[in-house]
C-alpha cells in the first residue's frame, strides 16, 4: 500500500519537535468548495477536513473519474466541538437566575440558536463535505473519537485496496480540540499535553496499490489489536505514544506526525508510529520512505 | 475463502418492547411507540411527542449506553446462553453509534465555571458530555471480547454499516464472531430541539401514534425514537460447529456516497441505488431474487419519494408486485440505533415468512407508488430482503439478509 498523496492543516510553523509559532489553525476551504454559499454549512472540523482531503488528491493527481468511481474515503473524527458563540447564546437565554430552564430554552434559545447549528454539529458531515465538493460516490467508512480509530480507518481501507473494492484510498483524520467543550473532554481524560497544547487540525493521505510516480512512502506494517479497560470505576490510563508530537492534535496525531516526518530532510528511511490508547487500542504503523 | 455469514442471536431494546419478542408482537400487531415525551417537558418545543423506550432503568444519564448493554446481553444470551464468556472465541463488537450526550444543565454549572466537586471519577467521567462511545469498554469487558471494536458515526446509516463491517469480517475468516449492532437516543433537549430548528420532525402533536407515516401524502417529517439492536454474527462452519440454531443469514453489503446536497437525498435516489446494486453484488444477487424491502421510510417529504424512485429504479417491472414495508412508521427513526433495530425486524419477517404493514400508510403519495404492505401484515414466501438506511450528509448504506438456509453462491 503506497501514499501517493498527503494534504493537512495544522497551526503555522509546527514541526515535528517544537511548538507552533501561532495556536490559531487558518481554515479557509474556499479553493476547494464547488459553491461558496456552502461555506455557511460548515463547521471548523468541516473546513478543515475538506482542505486536507483537497491537498491531498491535488498532491496524488487523480483523475476526476477515478475520485468519482474508484476513490473510498476513510475518516476518523474528534470528539465532538460545540460552537462558542451558540453556546453562549445557549447558556445565556436558556437559564434564570443561573439555573436551567426548560422553556426559556424551548422558547428564547430555540428562536436563538442558527438552525445550520444541526447540521455543523453533526460528526458524519466531514465526509459529506468531502465527498460533495471533491465528487466521491464509492464506499466510506467513518469512525471517532482517538488516535487508535485512526488505525482502524487506515486498516479498513487497506482491506478495500486489497479486495479491489476501491483503487484509492483517502485515509484522514480531522479534530476541531480548542474547543471549550472538546477541552473539558480531554482534561478529563488526561490527555498529554492537554489542555494548554491542543490544536486544531486534519491530515488526509490518498492510498493505493496501483504504481505510481507520486509514490513518496510504502506502508510496510500494521498492527491493531485490543486490551479491553475498565472505564467507569476508575480513570483510564494516559493515551501513551511512543512517538509524538509536542502537541495534542487528538485522533490526527499519529498521521499529522508521520506526515511531516516524511515531509523533513531527515535521512531516515523508515518511520514508524505506535500508540497504546485509552480506550484501550495498540496500534502501530511503519513506512518507508521512497528515495 | 468466502464464509457464509449467519445470525444466531438477537437482542432489541425499542419504542414499542424491551425484547425481541416484546418487539415482534409489536410490529405484526402494528402498534405505535409514539407518545408525548415524558424525560423532560417538551411541550414549548414545536414538536412535543418522540418514541420514547418504556419502563427500562438507565443506571447511567446516557441511555443509549444502557440500551446498547441490554441488547447485547439478550442477543447473546440467545446465541450462547447467558453470561457468556467470549474469551476462547475468535470474537468483536462492532457498533453503530450516535453523538454525545449533551447535558444542558451542566453545561450551564461548566459555563458559569461552577462545576461541582466530583466525588468519584464516575461522576467525573459523565459530567456535560458522557462519551457515546462509553459502553465498548462495558460490553467487552462483560463478555470478554478481546479483539478491536469498530466504531462507525455514519448517523442514520451507522448500524447498518456496522453490520455490514462485521459481514466483511466474518466473510473474509478474519474473525468467527462479532457482535454488531448499534444504540442512539436523540431524545432530550438538544436533540429534539435541534431536530425542530431543521424542520425535520412531524409536527402533529395531536395524533402522535398515527404522525409517522412513511410515503403517505399527507406526511410531514419523522418521528423521533430511540433504542438498540444487536445481531449475533457468525461464520455458518463456526455455528455449525457448535450446533447452534441458525435465525437467518446476511448475505450481502454495500455502502456509498450521495455527493449531492447536506440534507436532501440525491432525487433520483442515485447514491441510494449504488448502494443497492452493491449489496447485491456483494451476495452475488440479482434484484429479481429479492423477496421484499425493508425501505428505510423516514416520513419525510423529500426522503420517501427518493428512495421510491430509487426502487422503482432497481426493481423495474417487478416495483409492482414487490413488497415493500417501513419499521419507522410503528417505532419512529431511531437515528444511528434505526438499521439494526429494522434488521432485526426483517429476520423476524424472514422467520415467520410474512412481512409487517407500514402502519398509518392510507393515501399513498403519487411519487411514492411502489408495492407497499398497507393495512395488515401479510404471509408471503420470503427468501430474500433488501434492508435501506440512507443518512443526513448522503451516506447509504444497504444489506441484504436470507433465510438461514440460503446457499451462498
Amino acid at each position: 500500500m503506497k501514499i501517493i498523496g498527503t494534504g493537512y492543516v495544522a497551526p503555522e510553523g509546527l514541526q515535528v519537535r517544537g511548538l507552533p509559532t501561532s495556536w490559531e489553525t487558518v481554515s479557509d476551504p474556499s479553493l476547494f468548495l464547488k459553491d461558496l454559499k456552502s461555506l455557511k454549512l460548515m463547521s471548523k472540523q468541516d473546513r478543515m477536513a475538506l482542505i486536507a482531503a483537497g491537498r491531498a488528491v491535488a498532491d496524488a493527481e487523480i483523475s476526476k473519474e477515478d475520485l468519482c468511481n474508484r476513490t473510498g474515503v476513510y475518516l476518523c473524527v474528534g470528539v465532538l466541538p460545540f460552537e462558542q458563540d451558540q453556546m453562549d447564546l445557549l447558556a445565556k437565554k436558556s437559564s434564570e437566575n443561573d439555573v436551567f430552564q426548560m422553556k426559556k430554552f424551548s422558547i428564547d434559545a430555540f428562536g436563538a440558536l442558527n438552525p445550520l447549528l444541526t447540521f455543523r454539529c453533526l460528526p458524519n458531515m466531514p465526509l459529506f463535505h468531502i465527498s460533495f465538493n471533491l465528487g466521491i460516490q464509492q464506499t466510506y467508512f467513518i469512525t471517532y473519537p482517538g488516535p487508535g480509530q485512526w488505525f482502524q480507518a487506515l486498516e479498513r481501507a487497506r482491506q478495500d485496496l486489497n479486495s479491489g473494492l476501491v483503487d484509492y484510498a483517502l485515509v484522514g483524520a480531522v479534530a476541531d480540540r480548542r474547543n471549550p467543550l472538546v477541552r473539558q473532554y480531554a482534561d478529563k481524560f488526561g490527555e498529554p499535553n492537554a489542555p494548554d497544547h491542543l490544536i486544531d487540525s486534519a491530515c488526509v493521505w490518498v492510498l493505493t496499490n496501483n504504481e505510481s510516480k507520486k509514490t513518496k512512502a510504502q506502508i510496510i506494517d500494521l498492527k491493531i489489536s485490543y486490551e479491553k479497560r475498565d472505564f467507569l470505576s476508575s480513570p483510564p490510563e494516559k493515551n501513551k505514544m511512543t512517538t509524538k508530537l509536542s502537541v495534542n492534535a487528538g485522533p490526527v496525531d499519529p498521521s499529522l506526525f508521520l506526515t511531516l516526518q516524511m515531509e523533513g530532510k531527515d535521512s531516515q528511511k523508515t518511520i514508524a508510529c505506535s500508540g497504546h490508547f485509552f480506550d484501550g487500542l495498540l496500534a502501530e504503523v511503519s513506512l518507508e520512505r521512497t528515495t | 475463502m468466502i464464509n457464509k455469514v449467519v445470525v444466531t442471536g438477537m437482542g432489541a431494546v425499542s419504542p414499542v418492547g424491551n425484547s425481541v419478542d416484546e418487539f415482534t408482537e409489536a410490529i405484526f400487531g402494528g402498534r405505535s411507540g409514539a407518545a408525548a415525551v415524558t424525560r423532560f417537558d417538551a411541550s414549548h418545543l414545536p414538536t412535543k411527542f418522540a418514541a420514547e423506550v418504556k419502563n427500562f432503568n438507565s443506571e447511567i444519564r446516557d441511555v443509549k449506553v444502557s440500551f446498547a448493554i441490554a441488547a447485547v446481553r439478550e442477543a447473546v444470551a440467545q446465541a450462547f446462553g447467558k453470561n457468556f464468556d467470549f474469551k476462547q472465541t475468535r470474537a468483536s463488537l462492532s457498533i453503530g453509534l450516535g453523538l454525545e450526550l449533551f447535558d444542558l444543565e451542566d453545561l450551564l454549572l461548566f459555563y458559569e465555571k461552577k462545576i461541582p466537586e466530583f466525588k468519584n471519577w464516575r461522576d467525573r467521567l459523565l459530567f456535560l458530555n458522557t462519551p457515546s462511545d462509553l459502553c465498548i469498554p462495558l460490553i467487552c469487558r462483560e463478555f470478554n471480547l478481546t479483539h478491536p471494536p469498530l466504531t462507525h458515526i455514519s448517523a442514520c446509516a451507522a448500524s447498518t454499516d456496522a453490520i455490514g463491517s462485521a459481514f466483511m469480517a466474518l466473510r473474509s475468516g478474519a474473525m468467527d464472531v462479532v457482535v454488531a449492532g448499534g444504540a442512539d437516543s436523540m431524545i432530550n433537549p438538544m436533540g429534539l430541539a435541534g431536530f425542530c430548528r431543521i424542520g425535520a420532525l412531524s409536527t402533529k402533536n395531536d395524533s402522535p401514534n398515527t404522525a409517522s407515516k412513511p410515503f403517505d401524502k399527507s406526511r410531514d417529517g419523522f418521528l423521533l425514537g430511540e433504542g438498540a439492536g444487536f445481531l449475533v454474527l457468525e461464520t455458518e462452519n463456526h455455528a455449525k460447529k457448535r450446533g447452534a440454531k441458525i435465525l437467518a443469514s446476511i448475505s450481502g453489503y454495500g455502502n456509498s456516497m450521495d455527493a449531492y446536497s447536506i440534507s436532501d437525498p440525491h432525487p433520483e435516489g442515485a447514491g441510494a441505488l449504488a448502494a443497492m446494486k452493491k449489496a447485491l453484488v456483494s451476495a452475488n444477487l440479482s434484484s429479481t431474487d429479492i423477496s421484499a424491502v425493508s425501505a428505510h421510510g423516514t416520513s419525510t417529504p423529500k426522503n420517501d419519494p427518493a428512495e421510491a424512485t430509487s426502487l422503482r429504479n432497481l426493481l423495474g417491472e417487478r416495483a409492482t408486485k414487490i413488497p415493500v414495508f417501513a419499521t419507522k412508521s410503528m417505532i419512529g427513526h431511531l437515528i444511528s440505533a434505526g438499521g439494526a433495530v429494522e434488521t432485526i425486524a426483517a429476520i423476524q419477517c424472514l422467520r415467520f415468512q410474512k412481512v409487517h404493514h407500514t402502519a398509518n400508510l392510507k393515501d399513498v403519495d403519487p411519487r411514492c407508488q411502489l408495492k407497499h404492505v398497507m393495512e395488515r401484515s401479510m404471509d408471503m414466501e420470503l427468501q430474500h430482503i433488501l434492508k435501506n438506511s440512507f443518512a443526513f450528509g448522503g451516506q447509504n448504506a444497504c444489506l441484504v439478509i436470507s433465510r438461514g438456509d440460503h446457499n451462498v453462491a
